[in-house]
């Protein structure tokens, strides 16, 4: 039996960052490129609620990619919070703020899933949504 | 000029060192955890790193981290300027932050979310729990 001695790989060094805290108040923050020297970044502390809207940019279904981010709203309602995409009327529901999230991912997947698979048998209201939805997300090649 | 891509991405991690090879550029993520305990709060931690695998980009892209409070919905982190390009769609991007130290002012799930270009791209979490001392 002879051993198998695997040649040397390499990876892009990619993009590292490090953020070192200077006083209690304040922390400084470094990027580096690849074999750049590294650049000081703007890094901020703050205490802000996350804004009520967000770009949504991520899908769990390896089959589809998101092409632009997608216009959410998130607001609470009691317990529940809902993300709302207005234009599509289409909504996720959860406890929390990424709960809601996910629902709203798994609820756009499925339904792009679904209009694309039934496309000639739509009506106009539908194919509406559906091209509405092909702006936003498509097929992996 | 056309819009950068949407990157997904594959592997979004914490972890208490990464080592990276000098001449390969190899990574190696040493103590992957999602729980930290602290006895007094606010609780002080670190150094971390946050590991980022990024797939479908191409282009340049202007990341943002944040770290939030989920029971509060409140950052208490914002880390912007990160302005990479990514010359080639077919080759991952490897994102590697260190923080020195940061306070956890309250127990609960902490969300780490990424942002190019400001889409949400991803996410991860890490929960800190109260220890009780005794």
């Amino acid at each position: 039996m002879s051993d198998t001695i695997l040649p040397p790989t390499i990876t892009p060094a990619g993009t590292q960052a490090s953020f070192i805290k200077e006083s209690p108040d304040s922390l400084k923050g470094f990027v580096q490129r690849d074999t750049q020297s590294p650049e000081s970044i703007p890094l901020t502390v703050s205490n802000d609620e996350l804004p009520p809207f967000v770009y949504f940019g991520t899908i769990h279904d390896p089959r589809l990619q998101i092409i632009h981010g997608i216009p959410v709203d998130i607001r609470r309602e009691g317990d529940t919070y809902i993300a709302s995409w207005e234009e599509a009327e289409e909504f996720g529901y959860g406890t929390d703020r990424f709960a809601a999230l996910d629902d709203f991912s798994r609820t756009i997947t499925q339904l792009f899933v679904t209009l694309d698979r039934e496309e000639d048998t739509l009506g106009p209201g539908l194919v509406e949504t559906l091209t509405l939805l092909r702006q936003y997300l498509q097929f992996r090649e | 000029m056309n819009e950068a891509p949407v990157p997904s991405v594959l592997a979004m991690l914490v972890c208490e060192n990464i080592i990276i090879e000098a001449v390969t550029n190899k990574k190696t993520l040493v103590g992957v955890f999602n729980q930290i305990q602290n006895s007094q709060f606010p609780a002080p931690f670190g150094p971390f790193w946050i590991y980022a695998r990024l797939a479908d980009a191409e282009g340049d892209y202007v990341l943002r981290l944040e770290l939030v409070h989920l029971e509060t919905n409140k950052k208490i982190l914002s880390a912007s300027g990160m302005d990479v390009h990514v010359p080639n769609r077919l080759g991952p991007h490897e994102l590697s932050l260190n923080i020195q130290r940061i306070f956890f002012e309250l127990p609960g799930t902490y969300e780490v979310l990424l942002y190019a270009n400001d889409v949400w791209i991803g996410r991860t979490t890490v929960s800190v729990v109260k220890k009780e001392q005794g």
